[in-house]
């Protein structure tokens, strides 16, 4: 757990103009450890060089100064990328190809063997669920199949390091739970995962450990878990409570000082969603196999 | 080469979905239109036209498309940003840019074949329409070269014709026969195979023998290295060119050929000039040479997709297409450029010339800055001729429409010549590339 697979130091990175002016300071001095086996989020507002740093630790760019190694090779190198997945922030993918041209194309660069590919592409496509789109071109995916797929490129080498920019941009709900799920499953395998994202509530849900970039300088650095406890602060859950307990808990608090307030649990948004979808696919899917069968 | 293989795949795929090969069909129905239906011309010329619309037809065309796939293809990649995944794959830069060059070979061969292939049916198909010529050979296979072309062309082909050759100009009146031993005919042309001799003889009575109806005179053609000969009869008209076609290697290694022609009946008076000898190209000559030059077309085709690429790591699409275009025309003016600049000759020739000019204009004056505006000059025209490709060096259309041979040696020059500026300009592109960011 202690291996460290991405590691920065005094990374910086300055944008220049034609004449050599510096335009904009896009990462300012980033240290950075990832360590085997972790999901790490790395988040910011727009413009603040999530970007720019997955550019620099996949040798898109190179930096102005300090250095990043990738499993201890320098970004770019082929011995690093031999065991990345890089999930881009949009799908840039050949619009002309299928699902499997797709990956069987990445799977070549691989130098991965006829038949091993195959099955690669194949757990790959049904993995990410576009099983029924395999033969379509990239072109007509929407947004959600397009990210897939993307993805799906990603892992056709079977990387020890993922870097995903914005892997649930686009995506609707359960697409975003699926990804999330994938994510996870990566962690299971030991796989460590850098993810970079806004969508706060996703990382919150899959990252072990998360970093806060803000105008190119790393703001915060830490544990999730750590992060977002509310010093002393605790949450105790009931059900059906009778207004006499209640009443008695909130006097015990309240004499002892540390009471705040009461309110009811609610679901998440997303469980919502996710539960009102799921019930009616699966009442669908019930209504198919009767009518199948009833004809 | 794992990489290379499937970036030039995925660039032929890329080239198919823009529809490049609806540019043959459209190739094709501007041939058919145009080649054989130009007024005025008939017989010989009308072949010579369609062959030679056809051989422009595809270095255009081919020309095009090479520029603008090959400028537009490092370029999209950037701009549509497939070229991150390409790149965080292992895959080398070098690696890339081969894939690219390969995948648009396999284009270009594709469409040459194609083109190709239409134009050689539809030349043939002019050739059977006009027919065989005067000595009933057919049009294209045992096509003849034009000896008198060859003399205003003889530093690029071989000897042929009788200037060029020690040939023996005599004339014999009621001879028993006599021989006419030729060198010089060069024996790339005869390696193997059979090959047409032309002979001209000239006679007073040139005709069958009313009784025997046997021929007048007969000609012996024979190697004079290894005595090997064969013989035939003729009595065709008088003035008329003699064309017998021969199996064996008749011309020796030195280039020699004796060609003897007897006196085959006692009556008649007439004279034989044998002054010149040509040997016409072999019955597959025709396609040997057409195949020839597809392949010099390949080759520019090449040097251009090279030169694109290079100027595509660093220009825009639109930028790169624009200087490709520029290098074509360029490349097209180098010889005339070259042989400028050699006809202002040394630096002691143009001092010299400018004296010259001098005296007569303004005496004593100006002549250093003449002499250095015409050096400026040369070394300009030369530097161009050095820098750009010299394109209309593959470009042997005329050649195939006016029958010249086309030696092997010129293919395996131009073969080097395109292969210098390849990796000339794979270095350079490489170079740069391998530098780039992909932002």
């Amino acid at each position: 757990m202690n291996e460290t697979v991405i590691e920065t130091r005094n990374l910086t990175k300055e944008y220049r103009d034609f004449w050599g002016k510096r335009k904009v300071l896009a990462l300012d001095g980033l240290d950075l450890d990832v360590c085997r086996g972790e999901v790490f989020g790395f988040l910011g507002p727009n413009g603040s060089g999530k970007t720019t740093t997955v550019k620099l630790l996949l040798g898109l760019l190179f930096p102005t100064a300090g250095y990043a190694k990738v499993l201890g090779q320098p970004p770019g190198s082929v011995e690093a990328n031999q065991r990345i997945g890089f999930l881009p922030e949009e799908s840039y993918l050949y619009k002309f190809l299928n699902a499997e041209e797709t990956l069987d194309f990445y799977g070549r660069l691989f130098k991965i063997p006829g038949a091993e590919r195959r099955r690669r592409i194949n757990d790959l496509i049904a993995k990410v669920g576009i099983e029924h789109a395999r033969k379509r071109q990239l072109k007509e995916y929407s947004k959600g199949m397009a990210r897939r797929i993307g993805l799906a490129q990603a892992l056709i080498n079977d990387p020890e390091v993922v870097i995903l920019d914005e892997p649930t941009s686009g995506l609707d709900p359960i697409g975003n739970r699926e990804i999330k799920d994938l994510i996870i499953d990566l962690k299971k395998r030991g796989k460590t995962v850098f993810m970079c994202s806004h969508l706060l509530a996703d990382v919150e849900d899959v990252c072990d450990r998360i970093a806060i970039l803000f105008q190119g300088k790393l703001e915060v650095i830490g544990k999730v878990s750590e992060l977002l406890t509310e010093e002393g602060v605790i949450n105790f859950r009931a059900q059906n409570v009778s207004a006499k307990a209640h009443e008695e808990v909130r006097k015990i608090l309240s004499e002892d000082g540390s009471y705040i307030g009461v309110e009811k649990a609610s679901k998440s948004l997303e469980d919502l969603f996710l539960k009102v979808v799921r019930e009616k696919t699966a009442g669908i899917a019930a209504a198919d196999e009767a009518g199948e069968s009833g004809s | 080469m794992h990489g290379v293989l499937a970036i030039a795949r995925v660039t032929l795929k890329d080239a198919l979905r823009k529809k490049v090969l609806f540019t043959v069909l459209f190739f094709a129905v501007v041939l058919t239109a145009v080649s054989g239906y130009l007024p005025y011309v008939t017989g010989e010329e009308r072949i010579r036209q369609a062959s030679r619309v056809c051989l422009s037809g595809i270095g255009f065309f081919g020309m095009i498309v090479a520029i603008f796939l090959a400028a537009a293809s490092l370029p999209d990649d950037i701009s549509r940003k497939t070229i991150f995944t390409v790149l965080t794959k292992p895959a080398r830069r070098w690696e890339i840019l081969a894939g690219k060059i390969l995948g648009l070979g396999y284009v270009l061969g594709i469409l040459l074949a194609i083109m190709g292939a239409l134009s050689f049916a539809l030349i043939h198909f002019w050739a059977w329409e006009v027919g065989p010529d005067s000595s009933g050979l057919p049009r294209l296979d045992g096509n003849k070269f034009n000896y008198a072309k060859a003399v205003e062309y003889h530093g690029l082909t071989l000897g042929l014709s009788a200037p060029m050759i020690e040939s023996k100009r005599a004339i014999a009146s009621g001879f028993d026969r006599v021989t006419y031993h030729f060198t010089g005919l060069g024996r790339e042309r005869f390696s193997g195979g059979k090959i047409f001799t032309q002979v001209t003889l000239f006679s007073h009575s040139w005709a069958l023998d009313p009784v025997t109806k046997e021929g007048t005179a007969g000609l012996v053609v024979t190697n004079p290295t290894t005595g090997e000969s064969e013989s035939m009869q003729f009595g065709a008209g008088p003035l008329q060119p003699v064309i017998l076609g021969f199996k064996k290697p008749l011309v020796d290694n030195s280039g020699a050929v004796d060609i003897t022609v007897l006196r085959r009946l006692p009556t008649g008076s007439y004279s034989a000039m044998a002054s010149s000898v040509a040997i016409l190209s072999q019955p597959s000559g025709y396609t040997v040479n057409f195949l020839k030059v597809l392949f010099l077309r390949y080759a520019q085709y090449m040097v251009l997709v090279f030169l694109a690429v290079a100027a595509s790591t660093f220009l825009t699409s639109t930028v790169s297409t624009i200087t490709a275009i520029f290098i074509y025309f360029t490349g097209s003016l180098v010889e005339v450029l070259r042989n400028q600049a050699m006809s202002l000759g040394t630096a002691a020739d143009i001092f010299t010339m400018a004296q010259h000019t001098h005296a007569e204009a303004a005496p004593g004056e100006l002549t250093g800055a003449t002499w250095f505006a015409n050096m400026l000059l040369r070394d300009f025209y030369l530097g161009i001729s050095v820098v750009f490709p010299d394109l209309d060096y593959f470009d042997l259309g005329a050649r195939v429409s006016q029958n010249q041979y086309i030696q092997n040696s010129m293919i395996a020059y131009g073969l080097l010549y395109a292969a210098a500026y390849a990796a000339i300009a794979f270095a350079c592109a490489w170079l740069v590339f391998s530098r780039k960011e992909a932002e």
